[in-house]
């Protein structure tokens, strides 16, 4: 069965190639243009694995991690942070947030599907 | 109080310390012996020394500290301030209200103070009979013939003089008393310059703490404006970034496999966030060029309108895809201004994308341009989002965009109103954001038209104060004017509307008695003449002005020329500002003229929205009084003399006929007819200096004010005529409407008379109560001019029956204090219990 992915970001750029190459690489991909949006097809969907952006309206990345990782039934997620900022500042509130992988923009896509095989890898494993 | 001395000495004041006044002096030291205090207090002076304190209870410490050491009366210290040049009263011991009145009401000027001490050196008794030669104002001490004034040489003085004390000398002293005390005074005055330069340090170095948080506040606010650069920078240029490199990748990667209408979209991507990147570049080179004052204004003739239709058409697809409707107003078709046009076309490009950005599909946005005297006008007002209140200043900051903290749902880097800031401040022209008229914000810029420079208003103190009086309102305004205009001499003058003449309301650098006295008509003078033609007159010798009066005496004129421009609103002339003797010494210039016809436009709305405010304020102080009232007529509250009277009020009514009806009202009228002064400052009242013909106007209007109120607690129509027509004339000399004879109704030339016994009968400002005979004297006197002659008999036959019973209320200590449960005068119908 295909892995789903939960890809969020309020640019719907980043948002159309992300689902490209994920899609290309035999994922099912569905998407959220924003926190609430993401935090509601987290509950809704159960996604294998979520790749959030961190600036976006309403909830920022951080929120919705801290969120899906307080949940029992999403805390087994794995979430991947995108974000523009890349001080060791936001990348330790990242880690406080409960991601598991904190990737800085302008990103590599296949650095970032190798990112969600290794993820994915690792869940299966366990 | 017969031989009473007073010992007066000038005292200097210089260092650091401060004098501490326990209250409980042991009796016996009342009155000491010449010099046993020096010795005998010193070691306890020393004990007395404190550090600390605030400059008043320091002040009053001393005052106190020394009239209990000396054994004196009464003392009085005065300071010196350098702003209005005078000594000042600010600490008394010993005196009564009446006393500590008169004394502030004395002015004592640095002249006075200098040629005393010329005339008789610096250390000297002043006796009796060359006190009485002398001008000195604080004779009003006296109380017996002999005394004398002391004057100290000032200790360690800075610049001048800084104060004096004055000290009664204790009964039964010996004459030579008060120069024995000299040295002691001395000493004391020492000690007391001391305490008050310490108080005043300890002042400054308040000030300075309250500087310093200011200053670590606004550390902060830049140390967040770097955290926001770093964000707004960081996604604005990183975000197109990533998709360009997305993109590029997946190209190259997929580039056999994927289909031609994928490699197209892609490439158009790539390209559309380029220009993005570019974009954003560019903005912020653009702000640190402007800020690096790199960029050079080239200014031209051009017309507004034109260029504000090609900028509007460049918008117009992405209005139509916002779903926005775009409305522009403007009073003409043609709006000369002078400016740099890539500027220029850069701020109206960014005022509008702003708008478009901020604002929700189906909202509109209105563009509005005005002409001013000076200066255009422009004004971009969306019904979006909006700005909060406190982040109205803020948003013209580098890289401050509202709503950051959810996280820019709103594209854009924060520039646009930072690079519309420094253009337009470049042009010499102001930009401020407001709140819209319902909800959205409303971006406006004031474009100098003539190449003049205006200036932001610095009436910061009205911002927080919510009780602010229209003379300050107005010293505000008008130190604004000389500040700005850097001159010594400048008037505010404003047209009274009911007597069509023109008063000085407010000026800097005129004498007293010329502000209160020039009054003009229409035409008349060089102001008169600026009311009358709409129009500024830059004068370049007034001397040869046939318009020139010369009422403004000549010893004003350093200079002989003069500006006088018109205060216009809605094209009528609402007042005059008049400028002259420029602190460079030079002539005024057609510079100057434009200048301060910018600033006759500020002053306009700064007065329009001072005007709405004391409207507000006056509402509030209105229905609190009319509360008040309900709440005083349900007690019948008031002084037991003026109920007295106002019982004779409400007899002669009835004896003159009155109906039920009337006698109601008139009984009602009686207790309430000074409801309007509630509304008048209480400062005005108080004062004792002839009033200014605006403070005349505002206590005058008090008739009115009262009738409002009333009306406000829904009295009857009848009563209103009382109120209103209380202070009218019988020979038609009174207001508001100078009505004369029977025209004024009888109710209210009934309370013409009780107000004005009442008033005669009780102590007021500047002057004592009346006795009964000069009343009765003068309202004799005044029968048929101010009192109605048919009234007059009948109330004198009453208040002469009633004698006895008045003098008793007169004779009663602060009466008016006093409450009278059931009013004497009540209207009770016949036939009710």
């Amino acid at each position: 069965m295909k892995s789903t992915i939960l890809v969020v970001d309020d640019e719907a750029y980043i948002l159309n190639i992300l689902d490209f190459s994920l899609d290309s690489e035999g994922f099912q991909v569905v998407t959220a243009a924003d926190g609430e949006q993401a935090l509601f097809r987290a509950d809704e969907l159960k996604p294998d694995l979520i790749i959030l952006d961190v600036m976006m309206p309403k909830l920022d990345g951080f929120e919705v991690c801290r969120a899906i990782k307080a949940k029992s039934e999403t805390k087994h997620i794995p979430v991947i942070l995108l974000s523009a900022r890349d001080s060791e500042k936001d990348k330790r509130k990242g880690k406080d947030a409960g991601c598991d992988r904190y990737i800085t923009k302008p990103f590599s896509p296949n650095r970032l599907i190798q990112c969600v095989q290794e993820l994915l890898g690792s869940t299966k494993a366990e | 109080m017969s031989n009473v001395l007073f010992h007066v000495a000038l005292i200097g004041i210089a260092a650091v310390a401060y004098w501490v006044w326990k209250r409980h002096t042991p009796h016996s030291r009342r009155v000491p012996d010449g010099n046993a205090w020096p010795a005998a207090g010193s070691g306890e002076l020393g004990r007395r020394l404190l550090q600390g304190g605030e400059l008043s209870q320091v002040l009053q410490n001393i005052v106190e500290g020394v009239r209990a050491t000396l054994g004196a009366e009464r003392v009085l210290l005065r300071l010196y301030n350098s702003r209005t040049r005078l000594f000042e009263p600010r600490a008394f011991a010993g005196c009564d209200d009446q006393l500590i009145h008169e004394l502030s009401n004395a002015d004592v000027s640095l002249d006075q103070v200098t040629s005393l001490m010329d005339t008789v050196g610096s250390q000297f008794v002043l006796g009796g009979d060359a006190l009485e030669r002398s001008v000195f104002p604080d004779r009003q001490l006296r109380r017996a013939r002999s005394w004398g004034i002391l004057l100290c040489d000032l200790p360690a003085a800075g610049s001048g003089p800084q104060g004096y004390l004055a000290v009664e000398v204790p009964p039964g002293a010996p004459a030579d008393w008060a120069t024995s005390q000299e040295q002691t005074l001395s000493c004391m005055a020492a000690m007391a310059s001391l305490a008050i330069s310490s108080a005043r340090l300890h002042g400054r170095l308040e000030q300075k703490g309250v500087e310093l948080s200011l200053a670590s506040e606004k550390l902060k606010d830049v140390q967040k404006l770097k955290d926001n650069f770093v964000g707004v920078v960081s996604h604005e240029l990183r975000t197109p970034l990533t998709s360009i490199k997305a993109y590029a990748e997946m190209m190259s990667r997929a580039m056999e496999s994927a289909k031609p209408e994928t490699v197209s979209e892609f490439t158009k991507v790539i390209l559309h966030e380029s220009d993005r990147l570019e974009q954003a570049f560019n903005d912020i080179l653009k702000v640190s060029e402007l800020e690096n004052s790199r960029a050079h204004l080239i200014t031209d003739e051009m017309d507004l309108m034109v260029m504000l239709r090609e900028v509007l058409d460049e918008q117009r697809d992405e209005f139509r895809q916002a779903e926005l409707s775009i409305a522009l107003e403007a009073p003409t078709e043609v709006m000369p201004v002078r400016a740099d046009r890539a500027g220029l076309r850069e701020v109206l490009f960014h005022l509008l994308e702003n708008a478009r950005k901020f604002t929700e599909p189906g909202g509109r946005v209105i563009l509005r341009l005005r002409h001013g005297v000076s200066a255009v006008r422009i004004e971009v007002e969306d019904d979006g989002v909006g700005i909060p209140e406190d982040e109205l200043r803020r948003v013209f900051e580098r890289f401050h965009q509202v709503d950051n903290g959810s996280t820019r749902r709103f594209g854009g880097q924060g520039l646009g109103l930072t690079i519309c800031r420094d253009i337009v401040r470049r042009h010499g022209g102001q930009i401020w954001a407001e709140a819209g008229q319902e909800k959205g914000a409303r971006i406006v810029v004031l474009l100098p038209s003539k190449g003049v420079v205006i200036q932001p208003m610095q009436l910061k103190s009205l911002d927080a104060s919510e009780k602010i009086h229209r003379e300050e309102f107005l010293h505000l305004l008008i130190s604004f004017v000389a500040e700005t205009m850097q001159v010594h001499t400048t008037s505010l003058m404003l047209v009274d509307k009911a007597d069509e003449r023109l008063y000085v309301e407010a000026a800097v650098g005129l004498a007293d008695d010329i502000v209160r006295s020039v009054r003009l008509r229409k035409g008349e003078a060089i102001a008169g003449h600026v009311w009358e033609t709409n129009r500024s007159l830059l004068i370049g010798d007034i001397t040869r002005d046939p318009r020139f009066t010369g009422r403004l005496n000549h010893a004003q004129y350093k200079r002989n020329s003069l500006l006088s421009v018109p205060i216009l609103r809605g094209g009528d002339c609402i007042g005059v500002l008049n400028v002259n003797n420029k602190n460079s010494g030079e002539d005024c210039g057609e510079e100057d003229l434009l200048l301060l016809e910018a600033i006759a436009a500020r002053a306009e709305h700064a007065l329009r929205d001072f005007d709405v405010f004391r409207v507000g304020h006056r509402r509030l102080v209105a229905d609190n009084a009319a509360l008040s009232a309900i709440i005083d007529l349900g007690r019948g509250r008031g002084s037991r003399l003026r109920h007295r009277l106002g019982g004779m009020g409400f007899d002669t009514g009835r004896r003159l006929g009155l109906d039920a009806a009337g006698l109601r009202q008139l009984s009602l009228g009686l207790r309430i007819y000074d409801l309007g002064l509630s509304v008048v400052d209480a400062e005005i009242l108080r004062k004792v200096t002839p009033l200014t013909p605006g403070e005349r106007r505002s206590v005058d209007d008090h008739v009115h004010a009262g009738a409002e109120l009333a009306q406000g607690i829904e009295l009857p129509p009848g009563i209103l005529k009382i109120l209103v027509h209380h202070h009218e004339n019988s020979d038609g000399t009174g207001y508001p409407d100078g009505l004369s004879g029977e025209a004024i109704p009888l109710g209210a030339r009934i309370v013409r008379l009780v107000d004005f016994a009442h008033g005669a009968l009780t102590d007021r400002p500047g002057r004592l109560a009346w006795d009964l005979d000069s009343l009765e004297e003068l309202v004799e006197r005044e029968s048929g001019k101010v009192f109605c002659p048919r009234v007059t008999p009948i109330f004198l036959g009453l208040l002469r029956e009633g004698r006895a019973e008045v003098e008793l209320l007169l004779k009663q200590p602060s009466e008016t204090q006093r409450v009278c449960e059931e009013p004497e005068f009540a209207y009770v119908p016949q036939g009710v219990a």
